[in-house]
């Protein structure tokens, strides 16, 4: 029974895979100028932030969640070799 | 080790006195100038950091422990961080999304142009430099006990 359901969900997902890749392939054909999220981001940087430097405009703009992610990434590590090295506070 | 620590060369001395306002000027100037040239809030804190570390080489744990209070940096990178959320949080007093671009764009290519973004990267910048220059303090003092304790063991023994 067990190797049953192994073959029926292998089974599955290779159909699911095939039409996946078969939609991915039409749509590209039906819509060559396919335009989502990163065309808007690269066009309109400059009218709607007014900073010269895209790159900047990207990360603290319209990926504000990821800079705020980073920075508490950079918190977590500071606040770990804290705890690890405490051996300054006994000066 | 403790040979390593001790470091009182006049050549290194004087290499650093013209190499530490220049690296500290170069990292304002990339903090600054986050949205007009390359650069941004992480690397120009990273390069403001560094000065720490020219100070340990040329001058020895003790000049550091005299120059940089260590409770001051670590509250300066909370105040860093909070300034962040706030200035994110500016969307949501003015109606709108959270990290959305709300005061005034100004011309592009001026210095105080591109509303919170300028901001923003300010507040990561002073946050960045006060951690890094939290962890490298820390490293020094780490390395300051450790030879401390080296030569209480030769004492006793």
């Amino acid at each position: 029974m067990k190797k049953f359901f192994t073959w029926f969900s292998l089974t599955i997902l290779l159909v699911m895979g095939i039409y996946v890749c078969y939609n991915m392939a039409v749509i590209t054909q039906l819509h060559p100028t396919y335009e989502g999220i990163a065309s808007l981001i690269v066009k309109d940087t400059l009218q709607k932030t007014s900073a010269i430097n895209s790159c900047t405009a990207i990360v603290f703009d319209f990926r504000g969640y990821d800079t705020l992610g980073e920075s508490f990434v950079l918190f977590t590590a500071v606040i770990g070799s804290a705890a690890i090295l405490r051996k300054y506070k006994r000066r | 080790m403790k040979k390593n620590i001790k470091i009182k060369e006049p050549i290194i001395k004087s290499c650093a006195n013209i190499t530490l306002p220049m690296a500290l000027v170069l990292g304002i100037y990339v903090i600054l100038h986050g949205h007009l040239s390359p650069g941004g809030g992480f690397q120009g804190g990273v390069i403001v950091a560094g000065a720490i570390a020219i100070v340990f080489i040329a001058y020895g744990y003790k000049e550091v422990f005299a120059v940089f209070n260590m409770e001051r940096v670590k509250v300066s990178e909370d105040i860093g961080a909070i300034g962040y959320v706030f200035v994110a949080a500016l969307g949501l007093i003015y109606g709108f999304d959270f990290c959305t671009n709300v005061i005034w764009h100004g011309i592009p290519g001026k210095l105080f142009s591109s509303g919170t973004i300028f901001w923003m990267n300010f507040a990561v910048g002073f946050k960045v430099t006060a951690g890094i220059g939290f962890l490298i303090i820390m490293m020094v003092a780490n390395l300051y006990q450790t030879s401390e304790y080296e030569d209480e063991d030769e004492d006793t023994k």
